[in-house]
This record gives C-alpha cells, sequence and structure tokens, in this order.
C-alpha cells in the first residue's frame, strides 16, 4: 500500500532529513585515514540523538549500529567495526534518522584521502545517476522511468547497477510501497503522484552487478570484489516536481 | 537503507533457518517483513514457506509466462516451479 503524504507530513518530513544531511556534514569531514567505522557510527549516533532524533537502523531487524559503514568491495549495510580506513579506499555511509515520528535516509559514498582515477569516475558517475534518477520524479511519470534513467546513465559509462537491492518508499517507516529498482524500462511501472516520498539510491558496481551477501547475513559485497558506490536521496514528489529532503 | 528488491517471482536461496541453502521461487508478500515461498517439492505451493525477506539471498528472476502468472497472483503449480528453478541452476552452472 503506498501512503502519501501531506504538504504538512513532507514539512516534517523535511526536518527529518535535514538532521540526516548535518549528520552527513559532519561525518565527511571526519573521514581520514585510520579512522574506524566504529568511531564513525559513534560520532553520527551522538550527533543525531543530540538532534532530537533516533538512529532508525540501529536495531532494524536487528541491525546493530546507527549507521551502515560500507568500504570498498562492500555494497551495502557494512557493519561498523575495528576496520580502519586506509588512503585509497572508500566507504559508503548510510544514515537513517527518525524524527517527530518520520523517516529520512541517506548514503554517500567518500573517498579516503586520494583514490584511483577510475574510482573517483565511480562515485561521480553513481552521484550523477542519482540526479538522473531524480529529475524523474515528476507526477505522471513512472517507476520505470527513474530506474531507466538511472540504469541507463550507469551502463554508458561502463558500469553496472545492483538488482539484488532497491529504494523504497518512506513515511513513518523506513521501509514503505513502492519498491524503487535501479533498472527498468521508460513508461512502465506505478505512475508518479504528488505526496509519494521516495528514497532512490543506485548501488553502482564497478564490475559485475552480482552481489553476494557474507555470514553475518548483513553485509552486501561484490561477486568478483571490485569497488561499489552508493548514493542516496528521500525525495517527496509534488506537482511542481521533486523536492529533496535530505539536502537544504 | 535500502531493502532486498525482492518481488513475487524472484528467485532467491535461504540464508538463514533449517532450509538454509534451500533454493526457492517467491509466490507473494506475506506482510510488510515476509514473502512466502516454494520449491515444489518439500515447500509446494500450497503450502509455501513464510520467510523473512532479510533471510534471503536473491539469485534472479523467473522467466517468460510464469513471471507474468506471478506478477498476477494467478495459480502456479508446482511443476513450473520446480521446473523454473532447474533451468535458472543449469543457466547459473553455464555462467560459471
Amino acid at each position: 500500500m503506498i501512503i502519501l503524504k501531506s504538504p504538512r507530513e513532507i514539512e516534517i518530513m523535511k526536518e527529518a532529513g535535514r538532521i540526516v544531511w548535518n549528520v552527513h556534514q559532519e561525518l565527511a569531514k571526519a573521514v581520514a585515514p585510520g579512522v574506524t567505522t566504529e568511531e564513525l557510527d559513534a560520532l553520527a549516533e551522538s550527533l543525531i540523538r543530540k538532534a532530537g532524533a533516533i538512529p532508525t537502523f540501529k536495531g532494524y531487524q536487528g541491525f546493530p549500529a546507527s549507521i551502515c559503514a560500507s568500504v570498498n568491495e562492500e555494497v551495502v549495510h557494512g557493519i561498523p567495526g575495528k576496520r580502519k580506513l586506509r588512503e585509497g579506499d572508500i566507504i559508503s555511509i548510510d544514515i537513517g534518522v527518525t524524527y517527530k515520528g518520520y523517516v529520512g535516509d541517506s548514503a554517500y559514498t567518500h573517498p579516503v584521502g586520494e583514490v584511483d582515477p577510475e574510482v573517483r569516475r565511480l562515485l561521480e558517475v553513481t552521484r550523477t545517476a542519482l540526479e538522473k534518477g531524480i529529475e524523474q520524479c515528476y507526477p505522471g511519470r513512472r517507476l520505470g522511468d527513474i530506474g531507466h534513467a538511472v540504469q541507463s546513465y550507469v551502463e554508458s559509462h561502463g558500469f553496472s547497477v545492483v538488482r539484488d537491492f532497491v529504494g523504497h518508499g518512506v513515511g513513518t517507516r523506513m521501509h514503505e510501497d513502492p519498491q524503487v529498482p535501479n533498472y527498468g524500462s521508460p513508461g512502465t511501472g506505478l505512475v508518479l503522484r504528488p505526496g509519494m516520498v521516495l528514497a532512490i539510491e543506485p548501488m553502482v558496481n564497478a564490475g559485475t552487478w552480482k552481489v553476494r551477501t557474507l555470514p553475518n547475513q548483513w553485509t552486501v559485497v561484490t561477486a568478483d570484489g571490485k569497488y561499489s558506490a552508493h548514493f542516496e536521496h528521500t525525495v517527496a514528489i509534488t506537482e511542481d516536481g521533486p523536492v529533496i529532503l535530505t539536502k537544504p | 537503507m535500502d531493502q532486498p528488491g525482492i518481488k513475487p517471482g524472484t528467485i532467491v536461496r535461504s540464508l538463514a533457518g533449517r532450509d538454509q541453502g534451500t533454493y526457492y521461487v517467491v509466490l507473494r508478500q506475506v506482510d510488510e517483513r515476509r514473502v512466502a515461498v516454494a520449491n515444489g517439492r518439500r515447500r509446494p505451493v500450497s503450502r509455501p514457506k513464510p520467510k523473512n525477506r532479510r533471510h534471503l539471498e536473491v539469485l534472479g528472476w523467473v522467466e517468460g509466462d510464469l513471471a507474468l502468472r506471478l506478477e498476477r497472483g494467478d495459480r502456479v503449480s508446482d511443476e513450473e516451479v520446480m521446473k523454473a528453478l532447474e533451468a535458472w541452476q543449469s543457466q547459473a552452472e553455464k555462467e560459471g
């Protein structure tokens, strides 16, 4: 069931989104060689709670931390721990907060120090693919238009989109209908309507799109061990088009 | 945080539970968290197993007529489910 949000609800979701954005800004500054992913998690949790919000991921179906911290070949759901970031790594940080009962959800992939030019290109293409997806968020367009915009942009640059995990509706719960795949055919699927709020989140692999899940049952890694990037925004569809809630 | 892209017609492998490692076809959504899966053998379509989405790994998707019918919520047979799993497995072996 798709739950449409009123303009007033979207205003509250903007506040939740703003907290997510602020925490991302601080974490971006903290990412550096030698920093552990659990230090980033602790920083995120303290910032989220200081803002009067709740880290949505913590305890979500048993997830043990406030952020997902996925390094290099880890696609998503990396569990923060004692791993130290090293020069040349990339780290995808996914953050969700619940504020006044509504969820904001967004992700960025950061380079750690200087990274290989090809890795930098992976990050740029993934970030732009997210923008291409968001550009489709007008009433009357379809879910397939979003997926197609992301997929065609990514594949035209020689990378691949992960099929196994998808974006989603967002509201009082982190995962609402509909599913928002990063692949698809234009003009197919659900028609977008004002009041829908979607998390659009391309996960882009440098090599094959195939992935597997580690025995911890959370962390997803690329099947070929090549790097993967992830960018995400929570986006409201309004009469005038997309409004990114997780960005000021 | 993304969610597993699981819908009717997705071919999955169980990651947790006594059936760990078993391949299934997703028949339908049960609730927010769970989907009903069957393999046409120990888990027939008449008695599908409810599984938490998070305890399933996405392997691929069934093709053709079966995919359309699962999407529409039509009845499918155990034989069709078994065949779809076998077809997927032989394809996967070819691809290595």
